[in-house]
């Protein structure tokens, strides 16, 4: 069916192409979040950019998108059984109300260049208007100050930001209880909030607050945190040293690494407040209905709590209790119990998990090792567990001061491994910096010893010439320590009547 | 810096605006927009080097240069209302319409029959007709002829310019002038004379064939996005209420710039 044009369309723009802009909201685990929370039939309207699959995922509905760009709407239509609107939010008003509204995108983008943007609080309050009472939104919100941004170095606007209101505007909810506050506020009772991450538009992860704040599981939050920003076989962005000139780390356009401060957001009860985005689910109704919804999506596997098992995933399998092996490393050695850290080490290098990153074990309460990623190279899960150590400032447990490629072949040797450690993955700003800190205090070094080289060498050099004098004195025979002495008396003679002539006769 | 910053005689009424007194049209250290379009307000067959400050009109014609990659975006608001808002108030009394049919620019060629627009013209206005003809076509003694014929009086407002020759710093007042002695402005396509006569204060009207130009690539959605997305603006009677906000949005004529500030915007140092 041929597009709608409704108004404030935007010609040849593509928000789909992600070209200029980050790209639709996609992956497995919102196509996961659109299926359980998505009720079967009725109306939906999906408002913004979202990828073709995930309107494969929706239950069947009667369908109606909602996209800006005309090239984007025109690829759409050939979706089967689907109405395409094209052009700004404020235009669909002539449509009846909608059983389910979903923005997973948030509402930046349902703004036109063709039209007058909208704040946040305008465009919020659309959504909702389309919305029937008792009806379902689901809204995607980006957090200004999320894991995603806090490492980001300063970047140009792109061509998508013509009018970043962004985080300045006076009608978005500042943060996760505002956000409850003004939904409350728009007759909306929230079901569910998620924490997402790595990105908004793109999260690998979904985690219900009751996850968050689970002790139990905090190795595998921690797990699922560290590998949605480094997801296993995909190298980070590298900038830095061009092809001609090889080195062995390049650096990440990051000022930190972003699993390491999302891990470290968990370890302070922040990992929902600074996540990169939150998913709400909420309904035109007074009262909160969370019975049906995921307690969190990971991977595009939804896991739900269970009051006996604990946290268990849709194909019935238990989500492992317990923390991470790094954890557990990082604490033994804080601590300087570096028999424990031994023991750890062995077991993790010796057993069936050495090639997991340390920070993908769950070790739980019997012990047992539990990998939440593929095995790789041994020796670069040993590099980056001495990368977490060195930034933690717990690299002077072992004499290893040339970085984290030093210690890492010192805890293959600890844990009596035949691993061919090296650094793993790239440094970040961060580490860059503290990369020049320790080469800065590695040439100061050298160059002391260099000094104190020089000071010694000059010593025996003088030392040994003395030596040789004496050797050579009493070496030789008598009447040549004779005729040393006069040919030596001779020369002193000639030098000092040399030396009374050019007093005499200076100018000659 | 860019010759078409003087066409029309554009950069002279800047020039009265911000009170600088010379004959030789000023140089603007810029790219000044000289017609609305619905691209990035700058022509398409313009050389245009990037690191150039560009001055547009418009609002939404910013964002939209800025979704096409362009940057050093500065609106200030078309020259036609910088005019407007230094002109005295009209002289009461207003008859008929004025009507510009729909012209390519040099170079361009129209394809249409002007003969039925003739008649059509006719039929819709109630009152004397005022057929403005672009230059090239009103040097065309047939074709202004052909409207002198059907009881038009027919006027041109001037040379364009380019390359600094014929410029013609009196254009837009001859424009002001004949606008303001019409109670209806209208004309085959939605053009910058229609948003500059609903702005003096006339009743607009856009209809007729709109003569397509013979290579229109369409570019940015081309005519048909026009008239989608001005829709209210096209028929013989249209809505002056609505008309005025469009013109006013188009124009950029509630976002000009003072003096002082426009002065140093185009680099213009007493």
């Amino acid at each position: 069916m041929k597009p709608l044009f409704i108004g404030g369309e935007m010609a040849g723009w593509s928000d789909l192409d992600g070209v200029r802009g980050p790209g639709p909201a996609r992956g497995a685990s919102l196509a996961a979040l659109l299926r359980a929370a998505v009720p079967p039939g009725g109306r939906v309207l999906l408002a913004g950019p979202h990828d073709p699959a995930l309107v494969g995922a929706l239950p069947a509905a009667r369908l109606t998108l909602l996209v800006r760009g005309v090239r984007d709407a025109e690829a759409l239509s050939a979706l089967p059984g689907v109405t395409v609107c094209c052009g700004g939010l404020d235009k669909l008003v002539a449509e009846p109300p909608f059983d389910t509204v979903v923005a997973l995108d948030g509402v930046a983008r349902l703004s036109s260049m063709e039209c007058d943007e909208f704040a946040w609080g305008e465009a919020f309050e659309m959504l909702v208007a389309a919305l029937r009472p008792g009806g379902r939104l689901l809204l995607g919100m980006p957090n200004a100050l999320g894991v995603d941004r806090l490492v980001a170095p300063p970047t140009e606007p792109g061509d998508g930001d013509w009018a970043p209101a962004g985080e300045y505007d006076p009608t978005r909810p500042a943060g996760l209880t505002r956000a409850r506050a003004r939904l409350a506020a728009a007759g909306l009772g929230v079901d569910a909030v998620y924490a997402a991450y790595p990105s908004p538009t793109a999260p690998s992860a979904l985690l219900g607050e009751a996850i968050l704040a689970d002790d139990a599981v905090t190795g595998f939050v921690a797990a699922t945190l560290g590998r949605s920003f480094a997801p296993p076989g995909v190298q980070p962005a590298r900038v830095g040293p061009g092809p001609g000139r090889p080195r062995p780390v390049g650096w990440a356009a990051v000022l930190t690494e972003p699993g390491g401060l999302a891990r470290q957001a968990l370890r302070q009860g922040l990992a929902g407040a600074l996540a990169p985005g939150w998913m709400v689910v909420a309904r035109r109704a007074s009262r909160d209905r969370s019975a049906g919804l995921p307690g969190a999506i990971v991977d595009g596997r939804r896991l739900d709590h269970d009051p006996v098992r604990g946290w268990v995933g849709e194909d019935g399998a238990a989500v492992p209790p317990g923390r991470t092996l790094e954890d557990l490393l990082m604490v033994a050695a804080s601590r300087r119990e570096l028999g424990s850290v031994r023991a750890l080490l062995a077991r993790w290098q010796r057993g069936m998990a050495a090639g997991v990153p340390a920070d993908q074990v769950v070790v739980t309460a019997d012990g047992t090792f539990v990998a939440l990623a593929p095995a790789r190279e041994p020796g670069a899960a040993l590099g980056k567990l001495a990368a977490t150590l060195v930034r933690g400032g717990l690299a002077d447990a072992w004499p290893a001061q040339a970085g984290a490629a030093d210690l890492a072949v010192t805890l293959a040797a600890v844990a009596g491994a035949a691993a061919d450690a090296r650094a793993a993955g790239v440094l970040a700003v961060d580490g860059l910096v503290a990369e020049r800190d320790r080469l800065a205090r590695a040439l100061a070094a050298a160059r002391a010893k260099a000094a104190w080289y020089e000071r010694t060498l000059a010593d025996r050099e003088s030392a040994l010439a003395e030596a040789r004098r004496v050797a050579e004195l009493l070496s030789a025979s008598w009447p040549a320590k004779a005729g040393m002495a006069f040919v030596g008396g001779v020369r002193l003679a000639r030098r000092r009547a040399r030396a009374v002539l050019r007093r005499v006769r200076p100018r000659v | 810096m860019h010759h078409a910053n003087h066409y029309y005689g554009h950069s002279h009424v800047l020039a009265r605006y911000c009170g600088l007194a010379q004959r030789a049209a000023p140089r603007i250290h810029g790219y000044l927009q000289h017609g609305w379009n619905i691209g990035d307000g700058l022509a398409d067959d313009h050389e245009f080097v990037t690191g150039t400050p560009v001055f547009l009109w418009s609002e939404r014609t910013r964002r939209r240069a800025w979704s096409m990659g362009r940057r050093e975006l500065y609106v200030v608001g078309a020259p036609f209302a910088y005019l407007l808002a230094m002109a005295s108030p009209p002289a009461a009394g207003r008859e008929g319409t004025i009507w510009y049919p729909f012209h390519g620019w040099e170079g361009q060629h129209v394809v249409g029959d002007h003969g039925r627009l003739i008649d059509q013209i006719r039929a819709t206005e109630p009152g004397p007709v005022t057929i403005c003809l672009y230059w090239q076509e009103f040097q065309s003694r047939r074709l202004r002829r052909r409207y002198e014929r059907a009881g038009f009086r027919v006027v041109c407002h001037g040379y364009r310019g380019g390359w600094w020759r014929d410029l013609d710093p009196g254009f837009l007042d001859r424009q002001l002038g004949e606008l303001r002695r019409h109670a209806r402005v209208a004309a085959n396509r939605l053009t910058s004379a229609i948003f500059y006569g609903v702005l003096a204060g006339c009743e607009p009207a856009v209809y007729g064939d709109p003569m397509l130009l013979e290579r229109d690539a369409g570019a940015h959605g081309g005519h048909a996005r026009i008239r989608r997305q001005w829709a209210e603006l096209h028929g013989e009677r249209v809505d002056p209420a609505l008309a005025r906000e469009a013109a006013v949005a188009e124009l950029g004529a509630d976002r000009l710039v003072p003096p002082a500030e426009l002065r140093h915007l185009f680099g213009w140092h007493a």
